[in-house]
């Protein structure tokens, strides 16, 4: 694969694939980084792209594998850092924080921290990426069924976690009428 | 009409089993419409996903920070492929001489039986004259040198012994000792005398 081409098929994924590492590893810079050392992984290996029947599947499994490596080193390095960076530090903490940041896309970031990764990449895929449930299947190499079971525990979790969000909110406005 | 829909609709989202279309339009009728208190959590949820989703590489540079990056290390492909390149001409080369040495060892030891061995096919009159050409050669070198350290005596006799001329000293030394080349010879001679009468 040429470089212009590479320009042209490739690297308009360069957004997708930063939300998805942005969104497993809770940190901008940091998926930033990663979605370039993804980059770099495909284009080593652009003679092969061609073969390929989607992609933007294959990529999304690179960052994923990328990502999990990446936590996977943080865990050994210090699991405090990891569960910083992971906005880990407390469910209720994190809740209230989300509350004073209701327009904004932090917000479900928040949330979607307290999810298992398997349940975040699934929810990450379907509800923000758009992703069919085959795609996403291709891209994590996970059974459609699993996928289902997966995102219908993500989404009731995190609309639990906004209804205490709200919660939170409104006896907080309440003490402070009171 | 549609607020019924769209809580039938919302029980299947939070089951995992809307289609792509269902949810899009779960999306807009939240975007869109005001909710009752009830379905406030799932207006958030749909919200911050739509927000989400606009999110973005802030870094206007990443695309040329990428390629600089990509170069570079294909630079440096480049480079280690052209020194893999030498090494193998270089092994090729070395395996090549080996081969050739081999091939001609091989057809050496048809020949003599053992390359590294002197034949034995020489006469015991060959190995004497052998012997007494090297013999008379030594003897030579011998003389010579004990020429030598006459005149290398008489400079050791000089006051002005320098280090240089210690040197010398040594290399004198050095020459009476060949003279045991000379006793080399006498003990030849004994032995050959004792072969005789023997």
């Amino acid at each position: 694969m040429e470089r212009n081409r590479f320009k042209e098929e490739v690297l308009p994924l360069k957004n997708k694939l930063y939300r998805f590492a942005y969104s497993l590893l809770g940190d901008r810079e940091e998926g930033q980084d990663a979605v370039q050392d993804v980059f770099i992984k495909l284009w080593n290996i652009r003679d092969k792209l061609n073969e390929l029947n989607s992609i933007e599947a294959f990529a999304m499994k690179v960052t994923k594998n990328h990502c999990l490596d990446i936590i996977k080193s943080r865990r050994t390095v210090s699991f405090e850092e990891t569960k910083s960076l992971l906005f880990l530090q407390n469910e209720d903490d994190s809740i209230e924080k989300s509350a004073e940041l209701k327009d904004t896309a932090n917000h479900i970031k928040q949330m979607m921290s307290f999810l298992p990764v398997q349940q975040k990449m699934i929810m990450q895929l379907r509800d923000i990426e758009g992703y069919e449930f085959d795609e996403i299947e291709r891209a994590l190499g996970i059974s459609i069924n699993t996928i289902r079971v997966n995102l219908s525990r993500a989404r009731k979790k995190i609309r639990e976690l906004y209804i205490k969000s709200l919660n939170n909110g409104s006896e907080k406005s309440k003490s402070f009428i009171g | 009409m549609d607020r019924k829909r769209v809580k039938a609709l919302l029980g299947e989202y939070y089951e995992g089993r809307t289609s792509r279309e269902e949810e899009v339009f779960l999306m807009n009728f939240f975007s869109e419409q005001n909710v009752p208190v009830e379905m406030e959590a799932d207006k958030l949820l749909f919200l911050s996903i739509y927000e989400s989703s606009k999110e973005a590489i802030r870094d206007e540079k990443f695309d040329e920070k990428l390629f600089a990056v990509i170069d570079e290390s294909d630079r440096e492909k480049k480079k280690k492929g052209i020194v893999r390149k030498l090494l193998l001409a270089a092994t090729a080369l070395a395996a090549s001489v080996l081969l050739f040495m081999g091939g001609y060892l091989f057809l050496a030891n048809r020949q003599t039986g053992d390359p590294f061995l002197v034949s034995d096919e020489y006469s015991t009159d060959d190995t004497r004259h052998a012997y007494e050409e090297a013999r008379s050669a030594l003897l030579l070198v011998s003389g010579v040198m004990n020429k030598g350290t006459e005149q290398l005596g008489a400079l050791s006799k000089m006051s002005d012994a320098t280090q240089e001329l210690n040197m010398l000293n040594k290399f004198y030394q050095g020459a009476v000792e060949l003279q045991a080349i000379s006793r080399f010879d006498n003990t030849v001679s004994d032995i050959r005398q004792e072969n005789n009468e023997n």
